[in-house]
C-alpha cells in the first residue's frame, strides 16, 4: 500500500525540477523582452471597449507596467513604441491622467529624444483638459529647451490664463518674448505685470528688467540712426543731438535713470555713463 | 356537485382539464380530463387513486400552482388564482422540502408571516402547534437535522400556524411509523370536530380506510367514483369465511385449515351465510367459538373497481 | 409589502449563507489592499490607483456575486419545489419575483457597503479621500441593483447556468453600447446607420452611470447626469422586473 505514495511523491519531485530546469533555460535564453501584447493593443476607442467600465484601472496597471519597463536600461529598443504606449493607450483610457502624460512626455524628450512626440502627447493632453496649467507649464519648458522661444511663449501665455495658474507663467511668457527678440512686446507686457506685482521683490526685478530692455531698444535705435547717417553723409556724427537735427531720430532716448546717452565721434559709439551698464550683447 | 359560494363549499373543480408537455415536441399528456368535484364543508374528502392518477395535479390546480387548460377552479369561493383565496387555506405537499438552514420554530413562524399573522401571534401560534406535534423540543433545531417524520410534523405544524378553515394534504402520512400514523389520524379528527375540512390525497387505502367520510377515486386523470367511506365499505366483497370451533368431526364445505386437540380452525367458502355454517358445526359436532367474515379489503375493492373501468 | 417583505428577509438570509459570497468578498478586500502595494510601483500621485482598482472590485465583484448567488435564486427553488411551499399560501407571484430581488438587494448592498468602507477607510489613512467618491461608488450601486434585476428576471425562467451567460452578458452588454456610436459614424447614411442607432437605444449602456473618472480626477460631476442616470438604470430594473412578474404569473410551477 505504500507503493503508490511513493511513486507520487517522486512524481512529484521530478515534476518540480523539471519545472524549475525549464524555468531557469527559460530566463537563460533572454529574448527581447518586448511584449507580445504591446504588438497587437487595439487603438484607442477599441482599447477602451475592451475595458468594460474599468478603463481608469487599466489605464493604472498599464503605466505601472510602462514605468517598469522603460526604466529597464537594458533593452535598447524598448522606445519603439513609446507613442503607442502613451498617447495611444495610457491616455486613451484614462485623458484625465495627469501624471502619465507628464512622465510620459519626459522620457519621450530626454530619454528617447523624442521631442516631437512630447510636445504631441502635451498637446493631447491639453486638448483634453484645456484647463491643465501644469501640462502647459512643461509643455512650454519642451520648446525652450528646443530654442523654440515662440512656440514657448505660447504655452506659457495659454497656460497663465487656465485657473489656479501660478503668477510665474505670465513672467516666463513675457520673457519669451524678449527671448524672441520682440522687446517692445516684452516691455508692453511687463508693464502690464507690474500694475498687480505679486510682491516688492519681484517688482523691482521686473523693473529691472524693463529698464534693461528699454535700454537695449534704444541703443538699437541709436546704433540704427548713426549707421544710417554714416551711410548717408560718409562721416559720424559730431554728437547725438546732430542725430535729431538731420532727421534720423525723432527725439533723443534718454536712459533709464533720467541721463542722457553719452557718445564717441571718435569711435561713433553710444557710451555707458559712468555707473552705467549696458547688459550683454555689447 | 357543483355547489359553490352559497353553501361554502371550499373547493370545486367544474369541467376541469389539464395537460402537460415535457418538451415542445412530444404530444401532450393529459392529466385531468373534465374533473367535476366539489368538497363538502366539513367533511374529510379522499382522493384516492394510484400513482399518476392525477392526484397531485388536482392539488397544485387547487392552490393555483398550476392552471387549467378547460374548465374553472374555486378555492373558498374565489378563482383559485387569486392568492387572497388561500388565506385561510394551509398545505402540506408530498415529501416537503423545507429550506434547510431554518428551524422548525422558524419555518412555522415565516408561514405565520405569510399569511398575516402579526408577530406575536404567530410565535405563539408556532409555540402551540410545534407543542401539538410533538416537536417542541426540536424547535429550535435545524430542519437540516430533523428525521423524516419530523419534517412531516413540522410541515403539519407550518399548515395549520393560520388556523386554516381548509386544510390539504398530499399523502401526508408516507414515511410515518405506525405511532406516528395514530397521532396523525388523531390530530386530522380533531381538526374536523372543530369543523375544518380536509382534503387528503394518498395511494395507501389504509390512511383513508382510518379518516375519510367520503372518497374519490381518480384513475388515469379520471373521476371514477365519489363515495361515502360507509357505502363503500359495504361495497366489500366477502371472500370467506374464517370459524373458530372446537371438538366435532369433519365439517361439511369447510376446509380444516388447522387443528391443536380440540381448537379447530375451518375455512368456508364466500357462498354461504352465518346461518349454513352453524348448521354445518352442529351436524359436525363442532361447538362453534366465532365466525368471522373476511371481506375484500378497500385495496381489492378498488383494484376491482378499477379493472371494472379498465374492462369498460 | 408584508409578504414581499418576509420573502426577501428569507431570501436575505439565505443569500448570505453562501459560501462564495464571503470568498468572493474576501478576495475584494485583498485585491483593495493590494493596490496598496502597487502604489510603491508608481512615480507620483499613489491613491488614484487605490481609488481605481477600489471601485473596479466593487463593479466586478458585486457582479459576480449576483452571478454566482443570484441566478439560481428563482431557478433552485423551483427546481427543489420548495416555490410550492411559498406560492401554497396567500402570496401573488409578483410577490414572490419581487421579494425574491429585494433580498438579493440587500445581499449585495451589504457586500458593496462593506467594500467600500473597506476603501474609503483606506484614503482615509492616506488623506486622499474626497466625497465625490461616495457619488461614484452610489452610482456603482445603482448599476449592481440594475444587474440583480437582470439575474432575477433570468433566474426566472432560465438554468443557473445559462442565467449566468445571460446576466454577464447583458453586463458586458452595457458597457460596450456606447461603442455603438463609433460602429454608427463609420457607418455610411442608410438604413445600416439607423439599425445601428435604434440598437443603441434599445440597448441599456451603464456608461452614463459611470463617474468614476470624474471622481478619481477631481473633476466636477454634473448632479443632472446623477439624477438622471440613476432613474434610468433603475427603471431598466424596474422594468426587467416587471417582465418577469408578468412571465411568471401564468407559469405552471410544476
Amino acid at each position: 500500500m505504500r507503493r503508490p505514495v511513493a511513486v507520487l511523491l517522486a512524481v512529484l519531485l521530478a515534476a518540480t525540477l523539471l519545472a524549475g530546469v525549464a524555468r531557469a533555460r527559460l530566463e537563460g535564453l533572454g529574448e527581447t523582452r518586448v511584449p507580445a501584447g504591446l504588438l497587437y493593443l487595439p487603438k484607442g476607442p477599441w482599447l477602451r471597449a475592451l475595458a468594460l467600465g474599468q478603463e481608469e484601472t487599466l489605464a493604472d496597471l498599464l503605466y505601472i507596467w510602462a514605468i517598469q519597463y522603460y526604466s529597464n536600461y537594458e533593452d535598447t529598443s524598448r522606445y519603439d513604441y513609446l507613442d503607442q504606449v502613451f498617447r495611444g493607450a495610457i491616455t486613451e483610457l484614462d485623458p484625465y491622467f495627469t501624471e502619465a502624460y507628464l512622465v510620459g512626455a519626459l522620457i519621450m524628450s530626454v530619454e528617447a529624444r523624442r521631442p516631437d512626440l512630447a510636445l504631441a502627447l502635451y498637446d493631447k493632453g491639453l486638448e483634453k483638459m484645456p484647463d491643465n496649467w501644469e501640462l502647459g507649464y512643461w509643455a512650454g519648458w519642451e520648446c525652450y529647451y528646443q530654442g523654440r522661444f515662440l512656440c514657448a511663449r505660447d504655452y506659457w501665455a495659454r497656460a497663465a490664463r487656465m485657473p489656479g495658474a501660478p503668477p510665474v507663467l505670465t513672467r516666463l511668457a513675457a520673457r519669451m518674448l524678449e527671448k524672441a527678440g520682440d522687446l517692445a512686446a516684452a516691455i508692453r507686457e511687463y508693464r502690464r505685470l507690474l500694475e498687480h506685482p505679486p510682491d516688492e521683490k519681484t517688482a523691482r526685478i521686473i523693473e529691472s528688467w524693463i529698464e534693461r530692455m528699454s535700454t537695449e531698444l534704444d541703443l538699437r535705435a541709436l546704433d540704427a540712426a548713426i549707421a544710417a547717417f554714416r551711410e548717408e553723409r560718409g562721416r559720424c556724427p559730431r554728437d547725438l543731438g546732430e542725430l535729431v537735427e538731420e532727421r534720423f531720430l525723432a527725439a533723443l532716448p534718454e536712459a533709464a535713470d533720467g541721463r542722457p546717452y553719452r557718445y564717441d565721434p571718435r569711435t561713433c559709439r553710444v557710451l555707458p555713463a559712468p555707473g552705467q551698464s549696458f547688459g550683454g550683447g555689447r | 356537485m357543483g355547489d359553490d359560494g352559497g353553501n361554502g363549499a371550499p373547493l370545486v373543480f367544474r369541467g376541469v382539464t389539464k395537460r402537460y408537455r415535457t418538451h415542445f415536441w412530444q404530444r401532450p399528456v393529459t392529466s385531468l380530463a373534465g374533473l367535476d368535484l366539489a368538497v363538502r364543508r366539513g367533511e374529510i374528502l379522499g382522493l384516492l387513486g394510484p400513482n399518476g392518477a392525477g392526484k397531485t395535479t388536482t392539488i397544485k390546480l387547487a392552490l393555483g400552482l398550476i392552471f387549467p387548460d378547460a374548465g374553472e377552479v374555486r378555492l373558498m369561493g374565489r378563482p383559485a388564482s387569486d392568492p387572497a383565496a388561500r388565506v385561510r387555506v394551509g398545505f402540506l405537499p408530498e415529501n416537503p422540502w423545507f429550506p434547510d438552514d431554518l428551524t422548525g420554530r422558524e419555518l412555522v413562524e415565516f408561514a405565520g408571516r405569510l399569511h398575516g399573522l402579526p408577530a406575536a401571534e404567530r410565535r405563539r401560534r408556532a409555540a402551540e402547534l410545534l407543542e401539538l406535534v410533538g416537536l417542541a423540543h426540536a424547535a429550535d433545531r435545524a430542519i437540516r437535522k430533523y428525521s423524516k417524520g419530523m419534517v412531516q410534523r413540522a410541515g403539519m405544524a407550518r399548515a395549520l400556524v393560520a388556523d386554516p378553515e381548509f386544510v390539504i394534504l398530499d399523502e401526508p402520512m408516507s414515511g410515518l411509523d405506525p405511532i406516528g400514523r395514530r397521532e396523525f389520524r388523531d390530530l386530522v379528527l380533531s381538526l374536523r370536530d372543530r369543523g375544518v375540512t380536509v382534503l387528503f390525497a394518498s395511494h395507501v387505502l389504509a390512511d383513508a380506510e382510518m379518516l375519510c367520510d367520503r372518497v374519490a377515486i381518480l384513475r388515469q386523470g379520471r373521476l371514477v367514483d365519489v363515495q361515502e367511506l360507509g357505502a363503500l365499505e359495504s361495497r366489500r366483497r366477502i371472500l370467506g369465511w374464517e370459524v373458530e370451533a372446537r371438538g366435532g368431526g369433519p365439517v361439511a364445505g369447510a376446509e380444516e385449515v388447522s387443528r391443536r386437540g380440540e381448537e379447530r380452525l375451518l375455512r368456508f367458502p364466500p357462498d354461504t351465510d352465518a346461518e349454513g355454517i352453524l348448521a354445518a358445526l352442529r351436524e359436525a359436532g363442532a361447538r362453534p367459538v366465532a365466525i368471522v367474515p373476511r371481506r375484500e379489503t378497500l385495496e381489492d375493492l378498488f383494484l376491482r373497481v378499477l379493472g371494472r373501468e379498465e374492462a369498460a | 409589502m408584508e409578504r414581499v417583505l418576509a420573502i426577501g428577509g428569507a431570501t436575505f438570509m439565505e443569500a448570505i449563507r453562501h459560501r462564495i459570497l464571503y470568498l468572493l468578498l474576501v478576495f475584494a478586500l485583498v485585491m483593495i489592499a493590494f493596490s496598496r502595494v502597487l502604489t510603491l510601483l508608481t512615480v507620483g500621485e499613489d491613491a488614484k490607483i487605490i481609488m481605481d482598482v477600489g471601485m473596479t472590485a466593487i463593479d466586478l465583484f458585486g457582479l459576480m456575486i449576483a452571478l454566482f448567488v443570484g441566478v439560481g435564486v428563482i431557478f433552485k427553488e423551483m427546481e427543489r419545489r420548495t416555490v410550492q411551499v411559498t406560492l401554497a399560501g396567500p402570496v401573488a407571484r409578483w410577490e414572490y419575483v419581487l421579494g425574491k430581488y429585494t433580498g438579493l438587494a440587500a445581499a449585495i448592498t451589504l457586500n458593496a457597503v462593506l467594500m467600500a468602507l473597506a476603501l474609503f477607510g483606506m484614503l482615509l489613512l492616506r488623506g486622499a479621500f474626497s466625497p465625490a467618491l461616495v457619488v461614484a461608488v452610489f452610482m456603482l450601486w445603482v448599476e449592481l441593483m440594475f444587474i440583480t434585476a437582470a439575474a432575477v428576471f433570468f433566474s426566472s425562467f432560465s438554468t443557473p447556468i445559462f442565467s449566468a451567460l445571460f446576466t454577464a452578458m447583458l453586463w458586458v452588454i452595457g458597457h460596450l453600447a456606447w461603442s455603438l456610436t463609433l460602429l454608427e459614424s463609420r457607418l455610411p447614411e442608410g438604413l445600416g446607420r439607423k439599425v445601428v442607432h435604434a440598437v443603441y437605444l434599445l440597448v441599456p449602456d451603464l456608461e452614463y452611470g459611470d463617474v468614476r473618472a470624474l471622481a478619481v480626477h477631481g473633476l466636477p460631476i454634473p448632479p443632472a447626469r446623477v439624477a438622471w442616470a440613476t432613474v434610468y438604470e433603475l427603471a431598466w430594473a424596474a422594468l426587467l422586473l416587471a417582465i418577469a412578474c408578468l412571465a411568471f404569473r401564468r407559469r405552471d410551477l410544476v
